[in-house]
């Protein structure tokens, strides 16, 4: 018999394939993660027997597969893609392609190990990569018609935002990729997180106003809501 | 102060300095009454959740006292009792060894060669065309780059082997025992438990009683070296800001998991999850280390890549991804190590095929031993496949391998200590009968659970942990775990 090795690898086809389908999955994602899962949801006490080898009680929540994760990110940032492959969906393929060995091939969070979520944080900041350029496109006289980043400048650097420019953009994030809205001490972390990543930066380079944008997005399809339905 | 106003604070870079962090901070601005303070909790713990979760409680999960764990599966049925005199139930030999390869028997188509002290192997041929050792195992164990050198690190190391019959050509034997060696409680300091192939067990082999969580599969060296950076769209931060979005993710993450723990009544999932967070905050900031042996240079990378025998730029050879995975697992970075290695269905009415396997699988081992001396760490091999071969019978050690036939299967036990060789009361488990076959009067022979659950068990001996082998029934009872445990604490 000769070592199996199934890849788990996507072609680049596929990803604009999937990215192209993005819309309609956005729907069928959100309501199918929304309804579904929680229908059966069980009372603690039922779910809670172990054996004497501690076989852990099933949970209410799943981890998304590999391909699940790249599709909820898709369609809860709208980076679909219609036309010919770009550079950015190209680094979102080689991302996927690249990391697909660590990336949960179940459903269990048990599989949401360090190198996992590391791969998703990955995997994240190419698909953030990608909304965070299309709203830099728009140019700042149009920013009201920009999909998260309304309220931040890029064209200056991190001087030029405040915590009000922050956090609609997040919480708009957190809407799409959690499916409801970020609570008070999210709210918190991530106006903490801004501030963290500011010090020390070139507060007047407005290349940092937009790796924070990418950061704030990765942070919020990389934490566990974003991952599980 | 409502949340809109809350979140209306000035714009930090504009400030000049940072937003009040520490209680000192707090006290100045007059936010905590200083009266209030000596007995509120800590400020830093409500905000920041990886210390109110506890960031000691996942750093305290690390268990580097137990025995790095590796298991070798040479995947489509080995001959591996060819390899091996294999005794009686009372450890004398058998009549007849035809159907295993070594044709008459000990003294009769070759000499007994030992190794690892007192296991007799199949040496040098008496008779027939055989070049060297009958058992290319042994050759390839003991001079793994063929240099007419015998590794030091067998003085060292003890050997058990285990009869025991399987299925021919599966990936469905229940052999895998790095679940229990996981609950038991060896843990990788950053890195979880690793596999080759994209299965439950990361080889091809289910899992015996208890499976472990999905490996994290490791396909070239890369993998691993990827495994724990950030790079992509996230290339172009500092450190510190890599830092700093680890630590948000694992702040989001781990608010969000504990809720699904608590709603779920399982905490112990969802505190694994939760700790994975908060480990990847150091492995950002620290690049993973040594995650990646090839790279950090200096006489690890030289000595790995001469025992290896690779350049030390290899990423992708099966010598080179072996060679980091074995690193990883003996230097405590990962949990337990699955290698596996295919061709072993390899009844193709030659020797030569198979010949070159075990040599290959021999090489492997002492590869693997050598890592661990090199470390001056201990290690635990444990060697399986899917059933096993039969030989055209011949009264020469030399006969063609040409049928499957798992009812001769065996599976090897090594343990390699840097101080002394380890105890062992004897060199096998269970034994084969007078057909050349697993003898099942021994209760392990026929039920590869059952075996995998002594190979288990002499692992969980060697670490001193009988206890967990009674709380959990491990083989059943204390009178078969007697018979089946060969292995000592030292």
């Amino acid at each position: 018999m000769t070592e199996t090795k199934v890849k788990k690898t996507i072609t680049k086809e596929k990803v604009v394939r999937l990215a192209i389908t993005g819309s309609v999955l956005a729907v069928s994602v959100v309501l199918g993660f929304n309804c579904a899962p929680f229908a059966g949801r069980q009372a603690p006490s039922e779910m809670a027997s172990e054996s004497p080898l501690g076989i852990e009680p099933q949970l209410s929540v799943a981890l998304m597969s590999s391909e699940q994760i790249l599709k909820a990110m898709i369609s809860a940032t709208g980076t679909e893609s219609l036309g010919a492959p770009t550079a950015d969906d190209e680094l979102i393929s080689s991302t996927y392609t690249l990391r697909s060995g660590s990336l949960p091939s179940e459903n269990s969070l048990k599989l949401a190990t360090g190198p996992m979520l590391i791969s998703v944080t990955n995997l994240a900041s190419a698909v953030c990569n990608k909304a965070v350029n299309r709203d830099v496109a728009t140019a700042e006289a149009q920013r009201a018609s920009r999909l998260f980043f309304k309220e931040i400048d890029f064209s200056k650097g991190l001087s030029g935002q405040s915590s009000d420019s922050v956090t609609p953009a997040f919480e708009r994030l957190a809407r799409n990729a959690w499916r409801r809205d970020a609570s008070n001490a999210e709210v918190d972390a991530i106006i903490e997180f801004a501030q963290e990543f500011s010090d020390g930066a070139n507060a007047n380079d407005p290349q940092q106003t937009r790796l924070m944008a990418v950061s704030i997005c990765t942070a919020v399809l990389s934490s566990i809501d974003a991952l599980t339905y | 102060m409502s949340r809109r106003d809350k979140r209306n604070i000035p714009m930090w870079a504009k400030l000049g300095h940072g937003k009040p962090v520490t209680r000192r901070d707090f006290l100045s601005t007059g936010i905590i009454p200083f009266a209030a303070w000596a007995v509120a909790p800590s400020l830093a713990t409500i905000l920041n959740p990886l210390k109110a979760y506890g960031a000691d409680q996942c750093a305290a999960a690390g268990a580097g006292s137990f025995i790095p764990f590796i298991t070798l599966n040479l995947s489509g049925g080995a001959g591996l009792a060819g390899q091996v005199v294999v005794k009686n139930l009372q450890g004398d030999n058998i009549k007849s060894y035809t159907k295993l390869g070594q044709g008459n028997g000990p003294g009769l188509s070759y000499n007994i060669s030992k190794e690892f002290g007192k296991v007799d192997f199949a040496g040098t041929a008496i008779g027939g065309n055989t070049q060297g050792n009958v058992s290319k195992f042994l050759t390839g164990v003991r001079d793994p780059r063929n240099q007419n050198l015998r590794i030091a690190a067998l003085d060292k190391s003890a050997f058990v082997w285990q009869a025991v019959a399987s299925n021919d050509d599966t990936s469905n034997n229940p052999v895998d025992v790095t679940g229990l060696v996981l609950k038991m409680g060896l843990q990788g300091s950053k890195l979880p438990n690793l596999g080759r192939t994209d299965t439950s067990t990361g080889i091809n082999q289910k899992p015996a009683v208890l499976p472990p969580p999905a490996p994290f599969v490791v396909g070239n060296v890369n993998d691993l070296a990827n495994a724990l950076g950030y790079s992509a769209a996230l290339n172009n931060l500092s450190m510190k800001q890599k830092g700093a979005l680890a630590r948000v993710i694992a702040s989001l993450s781990g608010s969000q998991v504990r809720r699904i723990g608590e709603t779920d009544n399982a905490t112990v999932i969802t505190n694994l999850v939760d700790c994975a967070g908060i480990k990847n905050v150091d492995l950002i900031a620290t690049g993973g280390g040594d995650v990646n042996p090839f790279a950090v240079g200096g006489t690890v990378t030289s000595e790995l890549a001469r025992i290896w025998g690779v350049n030390a730029n290899d990423r992708t050879s099966q010598n080179a991804t072996f060679a980091a995975m074995v690193y990883n697992g003996i230097s405590g970075n990962a949990s337990t190590i699955n290698l596996n290695m295919g061709g072993y269905d390899y009844h193709d009415n030659t020797r030569t095929t198979g010949d070159t396997r075990d040599l290959e699988a021999g090489r492997v081992v002492g590869k693997i031993l050598e890592t661990a001396e090199m470390l001056k760490k201990p290690v635990f091999l444990f060697v399986c496949s899917d059933g096993a071969t039969t030989s055209m019978e011949s009264g020469t050690a030399d006969s063609v391998w040409v049928s499957d036939r798992g009812i001769a299967g065996i599976q090897y036990m090594i343990s390699y200590d840097p101080i002394k060789r380890p105890e062992t009361s004897s060199t096998q488990v269970g034994g084969f009968n007078e057909g050349q076959a697993a003898d099942g009067k021994f209760a392990t022979a026929n039920n590869p659970e059952l075996a995998a659950q002594a190979v288990f068990a002499n692992y969980a001996a060697l670490n001193g942990k009988m206890d967990f082998l009674e709380q959990n029934r491990i083989l059943g009872d204390a009178a078969l775990r007697a018979q089946a445990i060969k292995f000592e604490k030292g």
